[in-house]
């Protein structure tokens, strides 16, 4: 059993008298592909915010490498090596794929105030090096024939996979996927599937992911967790939760996102 | 001594929400702040001296005059605006600024840098109100103010273009899969806006008298009375121009009149920093 | 060591050589505005914060430098001290203002530029009020910079050395940053950017070069008053922008260029307020309606034509 990487205790928030998340705890344990599945509106997009800290939660602690990282300003989420992608893609959008790329790095980049302003070498050979590793990483997502196209003529596609490279750029421990498919064809869905395995299988980078293709989820996930309007309701393998789901479903009158699928 | 002062507060405070009501409701629909709003209003209430006194027609013929170019004006800005909504802000805002520059020229070459007196359609002798002085123009304005202000509760509220109205503020979206043409919208709130400019230029004139450069510092307080109001609420565009207007008067009758514009802005300053909404205003997100 | 750069530094260092007495005095302008775009660029361009109360930061600078060298400081210390001057202050303003969303900031820096504009010019005694007050004109050491001629190799040095400083920040970390900021704060946080600091150094950076620009100027006319740093300044440093071009150093330049020889060219016209004004008006909205990448965009455009 491999270590615990991340975990998030009794997280809880509210907006106004709406109970998004309640009281829910998960881990994740390094090198897995996790999953957080549940019906529309059930809160999970609202867990990512908190993790990201664009929200702040009522109460609850979100852990990882000793740190509450709810305690930490929102940037520095991203300096703790917690990479995210976005429901509706937030790309740079006036910018080129290469660009998306460079910025993505900003944690990694180092030199100081003067090296900067009077480009010296430490600053010069940082740049050089962010330039080869997007280049890298949008090779190895095959983006390599766009680097310099801007973001806002590319189909959608092709901007899940830059927002992916973006938040694989900045070399995380854990990334954080927010419905990477949603949008997508089967044939697109499929290649995002495999790059996401081998993401856990090369890289070693650990997965969470928000979905809503059950395919996917089923084929891909080591684990799941199951959220509806804001509580945990299950946990467990694919195989486990959807045979529970299928309880579950029946209990509460839900099919279709619950029920069994390819 | 001090109810004078308020009293002569909400006087010009009156003026600031009357501006300030045109910028408000062209912003709640199409979510562009005006900057040329008050040019608008010195250009329509020089036609309208032109009118009355160069040709000699009555007064509500200027009148009518000024309400229609402020309509025409409106609409026109409305066609020049509208294919940069979704720009970014420096887009809008330049382009609003440059239409300031447009406006204030075409004043300053057809009706060159003279200061005239603009008809006064009551007379000049203030009136005792218990103790309180007043002049009518003053009294006329804080009436026209309520009444605009109960008309436009009342189309809003009451009537289908009112309703259109509102459901275009809150979602446009939403309103277009209604049927509410987004664009008919935006071209009436633009040409009430610009109407209500109109009006505010004929009813100030007479207290400020008529030239081209008129409307540039008032402008600036009725910015502030927006705000101050809040951004999005009519009822605040009101509040907040009597609320300004006495504030304003009040510190310059105990500190004395220099600072009195940095009052204005450091009151704009406190509240968007305390309470973005303004006074009124709900604390909603506004999508900029 | 690139070579090829002499030629245009030498044609530059010759200018004075070629342009005398009034067209040099407009250069120096020029060089000025510069000046300015570079750093509301940084600002408004790059990161996307709105000011409309630039002018703020000019006067500071113009006065603080005037002061300065009245009272013996040495001008290499003065002109920098006046970008300082700027920088303290769009620092302290900036805490409590950058915060504010992107149109609530505009209307912030409206705030600030008739407080700044109002404080000045009842301070009477400091600044001369509606009188102005004359500056000496610049030394270093035992040479006098008398004349327009010998001033635009101050200007010149100046926007070099600005114009390589701001090139190094705005292609590495921080200007990719800005720009993540302008494009959506979110994802620029997710990246690991802290957006506040970012913003703020943006706003700083800017306050600093408009106020070494207000010390150049006011050395270059001898005379300030604070009456000329109204809005409508800000709002013509704002154009700058709009009309040269956003996020390029290339476009504050053309837009610096724009701004000052637009209005001296037409300034014999009859009627020249207002026509000053009409083409100005009618020009900013052209290239926001058609060109909003400014001027920039519509040469490489026309590059574009003239490769096919």
């Amino acid at each position: 059993m491999s270590e615990v990487l991340f975990q998030i205790n009794h997280l809880t928030k509210k907006f106004g008298g709406l109970i998004a998340i309640n009281d829910f705890s998960m881990e994740i344990r390094e090198g897995e592909i996790l999953g957080l599945i549940g019906p529309n509106g059930a809160g999970k997009t609202t867990v990512f915010n908190c993790i990201s800290h664009f929200y702040k939660p009522d109460a609850g602690e979100i852990l990882m490498g000793g740190n509450n990282l709810l305690q930490l300003k929102p940037h520095q989420v991203a300096e703790m090596g917690i990479g995210r992608t976005f429901q509706n893609i937030e790309l740079f959008g006036n910018l080129t794929v290469r660009e998306n790329l460079l910025i993505g790095q900003h944690r990694l980049i180092r030199s100081g105030f003067f090296s900067t302003t009077l480009f010296l070498k430490r600053c010069r050979e940082e740049e050089k090096r962010v330039l080869e590793r997007a280049e890298e990483i949008g090779v190895r997502l095959g983006l390599g024939g766009i680097m310099d196209s801007l973001i806002s003529g590319l189909p959608l596609g092709t901007r899940k996979l830059v927002e992916l490279a973006r938040a694989l750029v900045l070399e995380p421990k854990l990334v954080l996927l927010d419905e990477p498919v949603a949008g997508m064809n089967p044939m697109e869905s499929e290649t995002l599937a495999r790059v996401i395995t081998e993401i856990r299988g090369r890289l070693g980078i650990t997965v969470f992911l928000i979905e809503h293709d059950m395919g996917l989820v089923m084929r891909i996930c080591d684990r799941l967790y199951v959220l509806h309007y804001g509580k945990k309701i299950a946990e467990g393998i694919p195989a486990e939760v959807r045979r529970k789901a299928l309880v579950i479903a029946a209990y509460l009158g839900q099919e279709g996102d619950l029920a069994p699928q390819g | 001594m001090i109810l004078q002062v308020i009293m002569s507060g909400i006087a010009i405070g009156a003026i600031y929400a009357l501006l300030a009501l045109g910028i408000v409701l062209i912003f709640k629909t199409t979510l562009v702040l005006n900057f040329a709003h008050g040019e608008v209003a010195m250009l329509t209430t020089l036609f309208a001296y032109s009118i009355i006194v160069s040709l000699g027609f009555p007064y509500w013929v200027g009148v009518i005059g000024a309400l229609v170019l402020g309509g025409i004006l409106g609409i026109l800005s409305d066609l020049l605006v509208r294919p940069l909504l979704n720009a970014p802000l420096l887009s809008m805002v330049g382009l609003t600024i440059a239409m300031f520059f447009v406006i204030h020229a075409i004043g300053g070459i057809f009706w060159g840098y003279q200061t005239w007196p603009f008809p006064n359609p009551f007379p000049e002798k203030a009136v005792d109100l218990g103790g309180l002085v007043v002049s009518p123009i003053h009294l006329f304005i804080i009436f026209v103010l309520l009444v605009l202000g109960g008309v436009l509760f009342a189309v809003l509220n009451f009537t289908t273009v009112g309703t259109a109205f509102r459901a275009t503020c809150q979602d446009r979206r939403a309103a277009l899969l209604m049927g509410i043409s987004s664009n008919r919208v935006f071209a009436i709130s633009w040409a009430a806006g610009c109407a209500l400019g109109a009006i505010s230029g004929i009813l100030i004139a007479p207290i400020i008298h008529v030239q081209v450069n008129m409307m540039v510092v008032i402008l600036l307080k009725a910015f502030a009375a927006a705000v101050l109001g809040g951004i999005l609420s009519l009822p605040g565009a009101i509040v907040g121009g009597v609320v300004l207007g006495v504030v304003e008067n009040i510190f310059s009758f105990y500190c004395g009149t220099e600072f009195q514009d940095s009052i204005a802005f450091l009151i704009i300053i406190l509240v968007l920093l305390v309470r973005p909404q303004g006074i009124l205003g709900s604390p909603v997100e506004i999508k900029v | 060591m690139r070579i090829w750069w002499v030629v245009p530094m030498g044609i530059l260092f010759a200018l004075p050589l070629f342009f005398r007495g009034y067209y040099i005095y407009v250069i120096d302008l020029v060089g000025i505005y510069v000046v300015i775009g570079l750093g509301l660029n940084l600002l408004t361009g790059y990161c996307g914060q709105l000011s409309l109360g630039h002018a703020a930061f000019f006067a500071l600078g113009a006065f603080t430098s005037a002061y300065l060298t009245i009272g013996g400081v040495p001008f290499l210390v003065a002109l920098p001290a006046a970008g300082a001057a700027g920088a303290v202050m769009a620092y302290l303003v900036g805490i409590p203002v950058l915060r504010l969303r992107l149109i609530f900031l505009a209307i912030s820096t409206v705030g600030l530029g008739i407080i700044t504009h109002d404080v000045l010019y009842n301070l009477k005694g400091f600044t001369g009020g509606a009188d102005g007050m004359t500056v000496p004109k610049p030394k270093l050491g035992p040479l006098v910079f008398k004349s327009d001629e010998s001033f635009f190799y101050i200007v010149a040095v100046v926007v070099i050395f600005l114009s390589f400083l701001l090139g190094n920040i705005t292609r590495t970390k921080a200007g990719r940053a800005f720009l993540a900021i302008r494009e959506s704060e979110r994802a620029a946080t997710a990246a690991g950017i802290d957006v506040p600091r970012y913003k703020m150094l943006a706003f700083v950076i800017s306050a600093f070069y408009t106020g070494v620009a207000g010390g150049l100027y006011a050395h270059l006319t001898a005379y300030i008053n604070v009456t000329a740093f109204d809005i409508l300044l800000s709002v013509t440093f704002l154009s700058m922008i709009i009309i040269g071009g956003v996020a390029s150093i290339p476009g504050s330049i053309l837009g610096a260029i724009f701004v000052v020889v637009v209005p001296e060219a037409l300034r014999d016209v009859p009627g020249a307020k207002d026509i000053q004004a009409l083409v100005y008006g009618l020009l900013m909205g052209f290239f926001i309606i058609f060109l909003p990448g400014g001027l920039v965009s519509g040469f490489s455009r026309l590059k574009g034509i003239f490769k096919k």
